[in-house]
C-alpha cells in the first residue's frame, strides 16, 4: 500500500469513529497530503448531491412566510405600537408632575383651582401599568420596573423550565422588558442577555442567571 | 426598510431555491431554515429596493458558511461537512449543477455492488464495517469497493471542488 493510500484509509477509519479521535489528530488526518484533502473534498460534495436528491419534496412555503411574518412583522408593530404606548403614558407622567408643579405653586393663592386633575393622570398611568399586565397571550407582557426573579419566574413556568441563581443579588436587579410569548424561550434568553448586568444561558431545560 | 408587498413577492419567489441550497449545504432543517430567514430579515431591514436573487442564493451560501464555521471539527466530519472552508467564487447554480451532475454519473455509471454500498455510506449515512455486515461482506473489500466508486467519481470530475 502506498503512503497516500494509507492516509487515505486512515481518513476512512477515522470517519467511522470521529469521536475517538482529538481534533488535531483529526485537522492532522485530513491535510496529510493532498490526495486525502481532496479525497475529503470529494466525499463533502458527494454527501452534498445526496441531501439535494433527497431534497427535492415541495416546501411550503406559505406556511414560511407565515412564520417569518409572524416573527419580524408582528414583534415589530407590536414594540412600535408599545413604544407609541410608553411615549404616551411617559408624556402623562410627565405632564402630571409638570401639573402638580404648576398647581402647587397656585396652591398659595387659588387653593380651591388646584384639584383632581393630577391625581387623575397620574391615575390613569397606573391603570395603563395595570391593563399591561393583563393582556391576552397575543400581546407582549410588558414588565416594568420588575425585579429579574419576578420577570424570570413567570417566563420559566410559561416554556416550563427552571431557573438556578448563581449569585443572589441579581434576583434583585429590576429591569424594564416586553416579553412576546410567541417567541421561543432561546430568542426570549438572548433579549435578556442585551442587560450588561446579567449573563444568562440556557441548558438542558435550565435559565442559568449570573453577574 | 423594504416594503412588505415587494418582501413578501421575493419571499415567496425564491424560498423554496434558498431552503433547498441551504439544506443541501448544511443538511439540517431547522439551520438551513434560520440561515434563509436570517437573509429575509437583513433584507427586510437593509434593502430600500428590490435585491437580485443571486444576491439572495449568495447570501444563503454566506449565511451557511458562518454556520459550519461556527461548529465543532468532530460535527463537521459526522456530518460531512468541510473542515477548512474556502469561499467558491462560481455562481451558485454552476456549483449545485455539478452536484446533480454527480449523482446522474452515480446512477449512470457505478454498477453493483459498488452502487449500494455507496448509497449507504452517503444516503444512510453507514459506517464501512456497518456496510459490511448488512452486505455479508468483508471490511476490506468493501473499504475498496467504496473508494472505486470515490476514485471514479474523482477521476471524472478530475478533481473535486467543494470550496462554497
Amino acid at each position: 500500500m502506498t503512503n497516500s493510500e494509507d492516509n487515505i484509509r486512515k481518513l476512512m477509519e477515522m470517519l467511522d469513529n470521529p469521536d475517538a479521535y482529538s481534533e488535531q489528530e483529526i485537522r492532522d488526518i485530513i491535510g496529510q497530503d493532498e490526495d486525502t484533502r481532496e479525497t475529503y473534498r470529494m466525499m463533502v460534495e458527494i454527501k452534498r448531491s445526496s441531501r439535494r436528491s433527497k431534497n427535492d419534496a415541495p416546501v411550503d412555503v406559505d406556511a414560511a412566510w407565515k412564520r417569518f411574518e409572524q416573527t419580524h412583522y408582528q414583534r415589530r408593530h407590536g414594540n412600535v405600537w408599545m413604544r407609541v404606548a410608553a411615549g404616551f403614558i411617559g408624556l402623562l407622567f410627565v405632564s402630571g408632575i409638570s401639573f402638580a408643579a404648576i398647581t402647587a405653586v397656585k396652591h398659595h393663592n387659588e387653593r380651591k383651582q388646584a384639584q383632581e386633575q393630577p391625581q387623575t393622570e397620574i391615575v390613569t398611568t397606573t391603570n395603563a401599568a395595570t391593563v399591561e399586565s393583563e393582556q391576552s397571550a397575543d400581546q407582549p407582557v410588558v414588565f416594568t420596573n420588575t425585579q429579574l426573579e419576578q420577570i424570570l419566574t413567570e417566563i420559566a413556568a410559561f416554556y416550563n423550565v427552571k431557573v438556578e441563581y448563581k449569585n443572589a443579588d441579581v434576583r434583585s436587579l429590576r429591569f424594564y422588558y416586553e416579553w412576546n410569548r410567541k417567541a421561543g424561550v432561546e430568542s426570549v434568553i438572548d433579549d435578556l442577555n442585551h442587560f450588561s448586568k446579567v449573563n444568562i444561558t440556557l441548558n438542558n431545560n435550565k435559565i442559568t442567571v449570573e453577574k | 426598510m423594504l416594503d412588505k408587498r415587494i418582501l413578501e413577492r421575493l419571499f415567496r419567489q425564491n424560498y423554496s431555491g434558498m431552503i433547498r441550497l441551504a439544506r443541501t449545504i448544511l443538511g439540517d432543517d431547522g439551520e438551513a431554515e434560520d440561515v434563509v430567514q436570517d437573509v429575509f430579515v437583513r433584507v427586510m431591514e437593509n434593502c430600500t429596493t428590490e435585491p437580485a436573487p443571486a444576491y439572495l442564493y449568495a447570501s444563503v451560501k454566506y449565511g451557511c458558511i458562518n454556520v459550519i464555521r461556527q461548529k465543532r471539527v468532530h460535527e463537521q466530519v459526522k456530518e460531512l461537512l468541510p473542515v477548512e472552508v474556502e469561499v467558491n467564487l462560481q455562481p451558485v447554480e454552476r456549483q449545485t449543477d455539478k452536484l446533480d451532475q454527480i449523482a446522474a454519473f452515480v446512477d449512470e455509471w457505478i454498477k453493483e455492488p459498488h452502487r449500494t454500498i455507496f448509497h449507504m455510506r452517503f444516503d444512510d449515512d453507514l459506517t464501512v464495517s456497518e456496510i459490511a455486515k448488512r452486505m455479508d461482506m468483508n471490511p476490506n473489500t468493501t473499504y475498496k469497493y467504496l473508494m472505486q466508486c470515490i476514485g471514479q467519481i474523482r477521476h471524472f470530475f478530475n478533481n473535486a471542488d467543494v470550496k462554497l
